[in-house]
């Protein structure tokens, strides 16, 4: 006499309850999410309003900033095409934050200009793992090691 | 049946004659240029261009770390340190002849072969060989497996077992990547040269287009023999070395 | 016709309770030294940039290598229709994935950026053989797990044949893989030869028969039974064919290095100067590897032969993978050679405790898998079919 693949059978009696629950699960994170969609509370940064416009407009930049950094990455690192304009220290250049004493931020403070919307949403920021996370001040700078 | 080409064919013959010659000429053009030429921005790194290095042993001075220091201070990377935990991009070598007693000195680097091992192992392509010759870690598709430090022949390869931070703005840097040494590529694309040729003051290191028949270093590989570590391996480095 | 039994284990008989806790254990210190290495960095472990690959990628290669090896024993009988082993396939199948998931999860884990695992998915270098492994790796366990299934489960079992034989080539392309994953290395002498992938194809029957071996009593043992004495002595004699074809291979391997002048050298460290290195190749590849094993299963001791196999076959690994790293590389042949970075001396490495947790936390994933197979379906064969039954299938008593 065949079998089924396990002699208690217990895919058998949990596992339409279980695909249930997990189903209902995935649907209430998802409304929740959904419901919280609280892209007007967002927090405002300080602006470097005198250095000059953005590539896009904000609204456009916060869908697009990470399609634009994917798209410069691949062609300046394995192309070598290199864009100045829109490259991450020029992103970091303008919209460097500064506490009170007038020291720029790193990603490690929670007010780094990339941390205020990134925390918010629950997005890990994983570029200033290697990259630079504040403006470069000329000669300081290259004179320490890390 | 006309014994003359159509006129479809004719534009086509005509075209493929410009752009033979132009091709045949263009190189021809910038003869009187410099090595290293900036660039024009928004165009891509080619074939047409062979970077590499020519190292000069006999001039090697006793005692100097120039580029060793140079390249650390350009990167941020930190010399010394306990063998194999600190990346160390250049380092000097001294070798000694067992028979005779003579002894050389030599900066040694990622030699940025034309059939790089370490490219072929990485299992994303992270490490990769660019079209003019540079061998770059990118690191946004790096994850770590070090099966690229394994591949080197010439333990010029690095893992960053440590977090990072003050990074050059641009020498971007992390924790739990490979790394090893970039030619400068920033300074290069921007017409420069790396800052351990820079700064070596006996001229011992040439940089340069392998592939412009006019430069300094094709002049002084025309003249004088060089050779490369291991050449056994075949792995058609480009940097080559003299006076070992 | 001999009726042939396989059972499950009971949801708790008192000796399971001791095993699961320490697996639990075993799991939560390798969790911990994960999480040490990924927050703090590999700086805290042994391995540098000189020695890249330590301890957690022995273990790694022992589990993947019997892994492979272990699904060998299934195959004697659905690849070679021997049919006195026929009980013992779903037990081997369970095995294999199990091993094989443990050596993945060491690997995977050891990342320097595990996150970004996918990328050999999405970006995978097509001349990589590391590349390759991973397809090769979850291939081998969706097989596995196809041809497992036509065992247990009667409604599949007309497509045992093509799992059988898809399952089995893929064992072999997977171990040749293995092999060549270290062997293509021109950058390693200790290593770098063609010879990696028969010599691994080998070392991957000896340790998967081994961690048979050790296993199913065990599992018998748990289930409160013991397993047939005869069968055991027969696969304890097919070990000590496999430990003398893995012996052979090495010797061939260090016969060829001694001989070419371009090795002579490193042959010279691994046999007489090289320390710990000569310790573990005499002590434990030859001695406790093959003599002992083979002195065992001629006195009739199949499975303490597997315990000595398993532990030749981690200090066989470990001086292979180890030397090959450490040594220095010849930078200039013939000339000798300094630097602050330990250029022509051989690099130090010292396994630091969180490499040695995160590999038994490995080994604690692959025996968590198997007690989870053995608890969720029938594999552990109460009495085996006596030698010559004829038509003996494989029948699932309800």
């Amino acid at each position: 006499m065949t079998q089924g693949v396990t002699s208690s059978g217990w895919l058998r009696r949990y596992g339409a309850p279980l695909a249930v629950g997990i189903a209902a699960l995935v649907i209430a994170v998802l409304a929740l999410r959904l419901a919280n969609d609280a892209r007007a509370s967002l927090p405002s940064t300080e602006m470097a309003a005198a250095r000059g416009p953005c590539l896009l407009p904000a609204e456009q930049m916060r869908r697009a900033h990470m399609d634009l950094l994917l798209h410069e990455r691949r062609v300046a690192v394995r192309e070598g095409i290199r864009n100045p304009q829109a490259s991450l220290e020029r992103c970091v250049t303008c919209h460097a934050t500064h506490d009170a004493a007038g020291i720029s931020l790193s990603a490690n403070d929670p007010r780094h200009f990339c941390r205020a919307c990134h925390d918010q949403v629950a997005v890990r920021v994983d570029c200033f793992s290697c990259h630079r996370a504040t403006p470069a001040i000329a000669a300081a700078d290259t004179e320490t090691a890390r | 049946m006309s014994a003359r080409p159509d006129p479809g064919r004719r534009d086509a013959l005509k075209l493929a004659l410009a752009g033979g010659v132009a091709s045949a000429l263009g190189p021809g053009l910038f003869l009187v240029a410099a090595p290293a030429e900036a660039r024009a921005p928004g165009l891509a790194a080619s074939s047409a261009q062979r970077w590499g290095i020519l190292i000069d042993a006999a001039r090697c001075a006793e005692d100097c770390s120039l580029c060793v220091q140079a390249c650390s201070d350009e990167h941020g990377w930190t010399v010394g340190g306990p063998p194999g935990r600190e990346p160390q991009w250049i380092r000097t070598v001294a070798a000694t002849d067992p028979v005779s007693g003579r002894s050389v000195r030599l900066p040694l680097m990622c030699q940025h072969c034309a059939l790089p091992p370490c490219a072929d192992v990485c299992p994303t392509t992270a490490t990769f060989r660019r079209a003019d010759g540079i061998v770059l870690v990118d690191r946004h598709l790096c994850i770590g497996c070090r099966y690229c430090v394994m591949a080197c022949p010439f333990n010029v390869r690095f893992f960053l077992g440590d977090a990072v931070d003050n990074q050059r703005p641009h020498s971007p840097r992390g924790k739990g990547t490979a790394e090893g040494c970039t030619l400068c590529v920033h300074r290069v694309d921007a017409g420069g040269e790396p800052a351990c040729v820079e700064a070596c003051t006996t001229g011992a290191m040439v940089f340069g287009d392998l592939n412009d028949p006019q430069s300094a270093i094709r002049d002084s590989l025309a003249s004088l023999p060089a050779t490369r570590l291991r050449a056994d391996l075949t792995l058609g480095q480009s940097v080559q070395y003299r006076g070992l | 016709m001999t009726a042939i039994t396989l059972d499950q284990l009971d949801a708790a008989p008192r000796r399971l309770l001791p095993v699961v806790v320490g697996l639990g254990v075993a799991l939560v210190c390798g969790g911990t030294a994960v999480l040490i290495i990924e927050t703090m960095g590999h700086h805290v472990t042994g391995m540098t940039s000189l020695v890249p690959w330590g301890l957690p990628h022995i273990f790694a290669y022992v589990l993947i290598l019997a892994a492979s090896g272990a699904l060998n024993v299934a195959m004697i009988a659905s690849v070679f229709r021997r049919k006195v082993y026929e009980t013992l396939e779903p037990f081997s199948a369970m095995l294999a994935i199990a091993l094989l998931a443990g050596g993945l999860s060491i690997l995977v884990l050891d990342l320097g950026r595990p996150d970004r695992l996918m990328l050999t998915m999405t970006h995978p270098n097509p001349r990589s053989i590391f590349a390759w492994n991973i397809v090769l790796y979850t291939g081998f366990m969706a097989t596995t797990a196809a041809y497992l299934i036509t065992l247990l489960d009667g409604r599949f079992s007309r497509f045992f044949g093509a799992t059988s034989g898809i399952a089995f080539l893929w064992r072999f392309v997977l171990t040749t893989g293995t092999g060549l994953d270290l062997g293509i290395l021109v950058a390693r002498e200790a290593f770098n030869s063609a010879i990696m992938a028969p010599m691994f194809i080998s070392f991957s029957l000896t340790f998967g028969l081994a961690a048979f071996l050790l296993l199913l009593p065990t599992a018998a043992w748990l289930r409160g039974g013991t397993p047939d004495r005869a069968v055991l002595q027969r696969l304890g004699r097919l070990l000590a064919l496999f430990v003398a074809v893995s012996f052979y291979f090495a010797v061939v391997m260090h016969a060829f290095n001694i001989y070419t002048p371009q090795t002579r050298a490193l042959e010279r460290f691994l046999l007489l100067d090289g320390g710990v290195y000569t310790a573990l190749l005499w002590g434990g590849q030859v001695l406790i590897g093959t003599a002992v094993p083979l002195l065992l299963v001629a006195m009739g001791r199949p499975i303490s032969a597997a315990a000595a196999v398993m532990i030749g076959a981690v200090a066989t690994i470990y001086l292979y993978v180890i030397v090959g790293q450490a040594y220095p590389q010849p930078l200039l042949p013939g000339m000798q050679i300094s630097s602050i970075y330990g250029d022509g001396t051989v690099a130090a490495y010292v396994p630091s405790l969180t490499e040695l947790l995160l590999s038994l936390g490995g080994v604690a994933v692959a025996l968590s898998v198997l007690l989870a197979g053995c608890l969720l379906f029938r594999i552990i064969p109460r009495r085996f079919a006596r030698a010559g039954a004829p038509g003996a299938g494989l029948q699932v008593a309800t």
